[in-house]
């Protein structure tokens, strides 16, 4: 292995300081390609916000509430899955994540005439 | 003539971002609080380069970096109101964003886990013309047995170290990002440090699988 070990939590940290191997290069086209794709995601993120925004889906958010929940923020996925009432043979799936979890919530108290009352626990990857 | 709300916006947050030279991440914040995505291309010019690498920690890829980095700043867009000046940086803020993204991605798809894989590829292939083939061999050596080691660590052990050893947070920073008290850290970080001696050790005496 190496020629000079690294003895103490000192010399190890120092080579952890010093380590070049931890520097990601980052070409300019991939970065390019990164910056677009968000501003993608924030033009589709936007329409889809529209869509939801329409009146019509204020009755579904207040049926999915309890669903909500009971149910999908108990769930690792966070998933809400519901029918579209224009057409029952379709379903709508909400995914939220632990950053979105308290978006949705805010959604839902602002839009939805019903108290939330969520725990969302963020589990230890370790 | 008045100018339209919306311009006086943006005149705002250039003038801020601007003033003393100095970058002004919190003024973009708030001009990306609203709407503006001029700032947000900005602070992107900014962080992107540093969110990859930390996404990268977690990812152990280049795509799923990629995707972990465009989460964050999607996240930094519709999550602007929730950062609160003063409290965190702002690159703090966006290493908190990333962190959670990538605990949602593990979730889904448990990469996290996964082997190392092409683990800092670009790094560990690549040193300077300055040094000669023996350093760069040792250098290579040593970096691939701290890359061993830290990933065999507990992922917030590892993300303690990289945050304040390689990255130089500061303890505080760091245990913003981890969503830990400052004790919460110190006493992370020390146990982190004997988890990586002890790894380095097992490796350096050929005991590592």
């Amino acid at each position: 292995m190496c020629s000079e070990e690294m003895k103490s939590e000192e010399e190890i940290l120092e080579a952890l300081r010093n380590s070049r191997g931890f520097s990601i290069d980052l070409d300019p086209r991939t970065e390019s390609k990164m910056r677009q794709a968000v501003f993608e995601r924030i033009d589709e993120r936007a329409r889809v916000a529209d869509w939801l925004l329409r009146p019509l889906w204020r009755p579904v958010l207040a049926v999915l509430l309890p669903f909500a929940t009971g149910l999908a923020f108990g769930q690792s996925d966070y998933l809400i899955e519901a029918p579209l009432p224009t057409d029952p043979k379709q379903t709508v799936n909400l995914v939220t994540s632990i950053d979105a979890a308290d978006e949705l919530l805010e959604y839902f108290a602002a839009h939805v005439d019903a108290e939330v009352e969520v725990e969302v626990e963020v589990e230890d990857v370790e | 003539m008045a100018l339209a709300s919306a311009q006086i916006i943006q005149l705002d947050w250039m003038a801020k971002a601007k003033g003393g030279g100095e970058p002004q991440d919190e003024a973009l914040m708030e001009a990306i609080r609203e709407g503006e995505n001029d700032a947000l291309n900005t602070l992107m010019t900014r962080h992107m380069r540093s969110i990859y690498a930390f996404a990268f920690s977690f990812s152990r890829n280049s795509d799923d970096a990629e995707d972990l980095t465009q989460e964050t700043f999607l996240r930094c867009w519709t999550k602007a109101h929730t950062y609160k000046p003063g409290r965190v940086k702002v690159s703090t803020w966006l290493h908190t964003l990333t962190r959670n993204a990538a605990i949602d991605a593990f979730r889904r798809r448990r990469w996290i886990l996964e082997s190392e894989s092409d683990a800092l590829e670009g790094g560990l292939d690549k040193f300077p013309a300055d040094s000669s083939p023996e350093e760069a061999l040792e250098e290579r050596d040593r970096d691939e047995i701290l890359k061993i080691s830290l990933d065999s660590l507990p992922e917030r052990q590892r993300t303690a170290l990289l945050l304040c050893y390689v990255r130089g947070f500061s303890n505080r920073e760091a245990a913003a990002v981890l969503g830990i008290s400052l004790d919460a850290l110190v006493s992370l970080l020390a146990r982190a440090r004997r988890a990586l001696k002890s790894n380095v050790a097992a490796i350096e005496s050929g005991g590592h699988q």
